[in-house]
């Protein structure tokens, strides 16, 4: 074979080979985020120059537009307490105490971080929906048709897996000192549709 | 064998070559991409303020249903940019500058404006700001400014909304 053949194969090999591994990790998203929280997961690298390559492609990709640290800490959750998959033929329970911020909310995404179509419109629960110093409290997440009698609660909108992300605005210092430290919502599953 | 040694250990450079090549691209094309699908409702160096986002509006990944945005794609590449925000009394905000890396540069909310209104002049390393405004120098010739304004339950929407649309954004041209 000429000897330049041999390079007109590797190289070119090599570099795809080398993107579409990159592109695999960047579509991996946030779930190994550095910081863990119970079943949230965080950084405090979004958007800041500060970030590594790979952490500022996938939050390009799975977080656009993230503010700073000092200003919001985002947590994603994918699964339960117990590792398993999130998905919207489920129903769960999250339950959780005071987060020391000024305002926090949990929402509901599909997989790619678009919000899911539901009849309800409803998306997202606050801190504003809480009673004021409330030190429990309770969020039901699941399929439309099995709306609670009461209490805040976001709709799965249809059977497939989704993610919950926390947002949590200007933390308190201690919180934001070490986001790990975060009182982490719990993520029980209840039941599942067939 | 011996003749394919050089050519594979230099493909597993191009290997590396190309893992470093895709995660620098890819936040300036994804970038591009969504500031492309804002300006498709949006101009270039105007401030427009968006709906609150619902499932079937799709600009960028992973939007606050709970936060009213008001977003400016701009370009300095013919003169700085100034961008006006009044405070927005009893609620969260935050006007945020983000670069083409999808890095933000400079970031002005209710936890660090020192005074109102905020006056932002977005130039390039060897520009000037006018007088009366910060300046914010940027390494890229585009990227977004993005204004947030909390929205704690649906009865404020309408003040929040009317007072989140003071804001504005436009071009400096160079004079001279």
């Amino acid at each position: 074979m000429w000897g330049w053949a041999r390079f007109a194969i590797t190289l070119p090999l090599g570099l795809v080979a080398g993107g579409l591994l990159a592109a695999h990790a960047i579509r991996t998203g946030l779930d190994d985020a550095p910081i863990v929280a119970g079943a949230w997961t965080t950084a405090t690298t979004y958007g800041s120059t500060a970030a590594d390559p790979l952490t500022r492609a996938r939050v390009a990709l799975r977080g656009l537009l993230a503010l700073p640290a000092e200003e919001a800490l985002y947590y994603a959750a994918t699964a339960d307490d117990q590792g398993r998959a999130l998905n919207g033929r489920c129903s769960y329970r999250l339950t959780g105490g005071a987060i020391p911020a000024r305002w926090w909310s949990v929402t509901l995404y599909d997989q790619a971080g678009w919000l899911v179509p539901n009849p309800e419109r409803r998306y997202s629960v606050g801190s504003g929906a809480m009673p004021k110093d409330a030190t429990n409290w309770t969020i039901e997440v699941g399929p439309g048709d099995d709306t609670p009698a009461e209490g805040p609660w976001i709709p799965t909108g249809r059977p497939e897996p989704f993610a919950l992300t926390l947002r949590v605005y200007n933390a308190a210092p201690a919180l934001l000192a070490d986001p790990g430290s975060l009182p982490a919502p719990r993520i029980e599953r209840l039941e599942c549709a067939a | 064998m011996r003749r394919w040694a050089l050519p594979v250990m230099l493909g597993l450079l191009a290997v590396v070559a190309g893992w470093f090549f895709v995660l620098w691209a890819s936040p300036f094309l994804l970038m591009r991409a969504a500031t492309d699908r804002v300006a498709m409702v949006s101009s270039v160096n105007r401030m427009t303020a968006a709906p609150l986002a619902t499932a079937e509006r799709r600009a960028v990944v992973r939007p606050s249903p709970d936060l009213f945005y008001s977003i400016c794609p701009y370009d300095i590449s013919k003169g700085a940019v100034l961008v006006d925000v009044p405070g927005i009394a009893d609620a969260y905000w935050s006007v945020a500058v983000y670069d083409a890396r999808t890095d933000v540069v400079v970031v002005r909310s209710v936890r660090n404006a020192v005074s109102l209104p905020v006056r932002l002049a977005l130039i390039p390393p060897d520009g000037d700001a006018p007088a009366g405004y910060e300046p914010v120098v940027v390494d890229y010739a585009t990227g977004l400014v993005l204004l947030r304004v909390l929205l704690p339950e649906p009865g404020q929407s309408a003040r929040l909304d009317a007072e989140r649309r003071r804001a504005t954004c436009r071009l400096l041209p160079v004079t001279g």
